[in-house]
């Protein structure tokens, strides 16, 4: 395992949105002594085999899963994620936006408690020139949470995307939260003051299979519906 | 309090007793889109408007992204053809080669707004001037879509756009924009 190298690993059926993606992480700052690989996954069978099959290829410490349609904005985050991770050695993934409890309805956007940022349309507050972006680990610090938002997923630690139950595209982010926090895995999700993401999804979701894998997320995790993430750490492994 | 959990359920219902009549629609789109692109026509391009806004397509809508970006290039093209300019559609024989078009459109706005670098601006640069968008397209994307235009992006698109735009158009964009 190198630790000094970070992967980014994405799954793709669209040649627009991933050579934009890659332009943007082309343009990130790389902390020094440290280096970068891509792998793109064009031909998976879903989304958690996809995964498993780049991470298993790579020999990077840091993985960093992502949408085809999520421009990184933030060019220094290669570092702040190493100063998260290194911040507190029990944290074993990070995400861009998240939520403290796993929702009742198993819709991670329903849970009450929720971080994080994301480029958006009409923000609260004017985004400056991404050069003015800064984060400061102490002072801006960051939350844990039950839940994060599968969009951006960076990792320091490789736990097998789960197959058994998720055969197309969704419900995965939801599902490795838990296995995470299970392992006895941290969960951060860090203040932005500005968004470090652009997810361009349309806004919407395609929900195909949503409810399906919804129904199979509370019949596997029903025990952890409406729960903390304090209480899923708790009886960790 | 609400009960998230049946407002889910029922959302989930409908959008099952919605799948067959969104299939249906959608396929209409795609067919319309065939057809009306193909022949370059651009009246039964239009027709799409009313039906995505109030006939069978609303469902699109509701449930599938791209329909709102399909409706804006219609809101364009509506637009365009209506005050005699160069139509956005124009050679785009198809429904991918015209979603693909404002993608990179988008894609070239978003890199002029973010200035990542020098090589970053000339490409987008490149790409307008190689692709002259309407005042409208300019305005209806960066009005509608996910970004946020500042006063540098506006200056450096009417600086792009200066030998092409009449007078006319200039006036008219600067109008637009200042009432944003």
């Amino acid at each position: 395992m190198n630790d000094h190298k970070f992967c980014f690993i994405i799954c793709t059926n669209n040649s627009l949105l991933l050579e934009e993606a890659v332009h943007y992480i082309n343009h990130l700052y790389i902390p020094d002594g440290y280096e970068i690989d891509l792998l793109a996954v064009t031909d998976a069978a879903s989304m958690t085999e996809g995964y498993n099959e780049a991470m298993n290829a790579s020999d990077a410490k840091y993985k960093i899963y992502m949408h085809q349609d999520v421009f990184i904005l933030n060019k220094n985050i290669l570092s702040d994620l190493l100063s998260i991770f290194q911040a507190n050695s029990q944290i074993g993934m990070v995400g861009m936006v998240g939520y403290d409890t796993v929702s009742a309805d198993g819709i991670m956007w329903h849970a009450p408690g929720n971080y994080g940022n994301v480029y958006q349309k009409k923000p609260a507050v004017i985004y400056p020139a991404l050069s003015e972006y800064h984060y400061f680990p102490e002072t801006d610090g960051f939350h844990f949470a039950a839940q994060i938002d599968g969009f951006l997923i960076a990792t320091c630690r490789d736990l097998p995307w789960d197959t058994a139950h998720l055969k197309d595209w969704d419900f995965y982010d939801a599902f490795q939260s838990i296995r995470f926090l299970q392992s006895g895995y941290k969960i951060a999700v860090p203040v932005q003051r500005h968004p470090w993401c652009m997810h361009d999804d349309g806004q919407f979701l395609n929900m195909e299979k949503y409810d399906y894998y919804r129904h199979v997320f509370r019949d596997v995790y029903g025990e952890w519906l409406g729960k903390n993430y304090s209480e899923i750490l708790s009886v960790a492994e | 309090m609400r009960n998230l959990t049946s407002e889910t359920e029922a959302y989930f219902e409908q959008l099952n007793r919605d799948r067959a009549a969104t299939q249906t629609a959608s396929l209409f789109i795609a067919d319309r889109l065939r057809e009306a692109l193909g022949k370059q026509d651009i009246p039964l391009l239009l027709s799409l408007i009313p039906y995505i806004e109030t006939g069978e397509g609303e469902l699109l809508c509701k449930y599938i992204g791209e329909t709102h970006r399909l409706l804006r290039i219609l809101y364009i093209i509506r637009l365009e053809q209506k005050y005699h300019m160069n139509l956005f559609c124009t050679g785009c024989p198809d429904q991918k080669a015209l979603m693909d078009k404002y993608l990179l459109t988008l894609f070239a706005l978003r890199r002029l707004l973010f200035r990542l670098s020098q090589s970053s601006m000339e490409e987008a640069t490149l790409f307008l001037q190689q692709n002259q968008l309407s005042v409208f397209a300019v305005h209806i994307i960066t009005q509608e879509d996910l970004i946020l235009p500042d006063d540098a992006l506006y200056e450096k698109i009417q600086e792009l756009h200066a030998h092409c735009w009449s007078d006319e158009e200039a006036r008219l964009f600067a109008s637009l924009i200042e009432h944003r």
